[in-house]
């Protein structure tokens, strides 16, 4: 990924990008629309608050709404549910993810992604989402927090 | 006495605003059914928002700051073994966070 493709910050010893061309979810999960589909996956700060991940479970429904669980991740610390940023049907869930779920801390805007969706609700979902700057703010906002609770 | 003035003043910064929503009128955050709770806290080391507190009289966890709970965040349901927690129907949320997202446009 090239510098101008991506906004940055510093967190502790953390780079946290948020990619432009990409749409945010608030609660850390990003969607990349490719014509009528799109792929989605959590966002580095979320990532990088799990610590190492040791499984990914997908949900089994086929067909999400914006806003429904998508998946669960299994980390060292703790178990999380993974929100879809976007309404669709699955098309695939990423299936390197299963032997392979360290990508999703390795590169979580790229091999890291979670599902591939067909869209199905785009226009109304959009409504909900952030641009890449507003996430950034956001993030910014996020960090500022966790730096206040360390 | 205007109740959300109050509230907001209550609240810190932090929480005050979900996306530019104000955070109280957004109805997202654990319920625990007290019958279930064994008062193990697990749920309490899991949160790091303060959304629960431990009760020494009844040794229960209960929910102290509803408005603390990040909107989408569900996870510390996991954390419990006695599947004490639950959240509200997604889907039905979905309409009403829509409706304040209408009501309160972004920035």
């Amino acid at each position: 990924m090239k510098a101008e493709e991506f906004l940055e910050l510093q967190f502790e010893k953390f780079r946290l990008r948020v990619p432009r061309g990409y749409w945010y979810a608030g609660y850390d999960t990003w969607v990349k629309v490719e014509g009528e589909e799109a792929l989605v996956g959590v966002t580095d700060f979320f990532q990088t608050k799990l610590g190492d991940i040791a499984y990914v479970t997908p949900v089994e429904a086929v067909t999400l709404e914006q806003d429904d669980v998508l998946a669960t991740i299994e980390s060292v610390k703790a178990a999380v549910d993974i929100t879809v940023p976007a309404s669709g049907k699955v098309i695939t869930f990423n299936k390197a993810l299963d032997d392979h779920p360290e990508l999703i801390s390795e590169d979580p805007y790229g091999d890291g992604w979670i599902a591939r969706l067909r869209l199905t609700d785009w226009e109304a979902d959009q409504e909900m989402l952030l641009s890449s700057d507003a996430y950034f703010r956001l993030m910014q906002d996020k960090v500022a927090r966790e730096l206040e609770r360390a | 006495m205007n109740l959300e003035s109050d509230l907001l003043e209550e609240l810190e910064e932090r929480y005050k605003r979900y996306l530019g929503i104000p955070r109280h009128l957004i109805p997202w955050f654990p319920t625990i059914d007290a019958e279930k709770c064994v008062g193990c806290k697990e749920c309490m080391d899991f949160c790091q928002d303060d959304v629960y507190a431990f009760d020494e009289a009844n040794r229960k966890v209960y929910v102290e700051n509803p408005w603390h709970c990040e909107v989408y965040c569900q996870s510390c349901i996991h954390a419990c073994d006695k599947e004490a927690i639950t959240f509200p129907n997604r889907r039905e949320f979905k309409a009403t966070i829509r409706g304040l997202r209408r009501k309160y446009p972004p920035a």
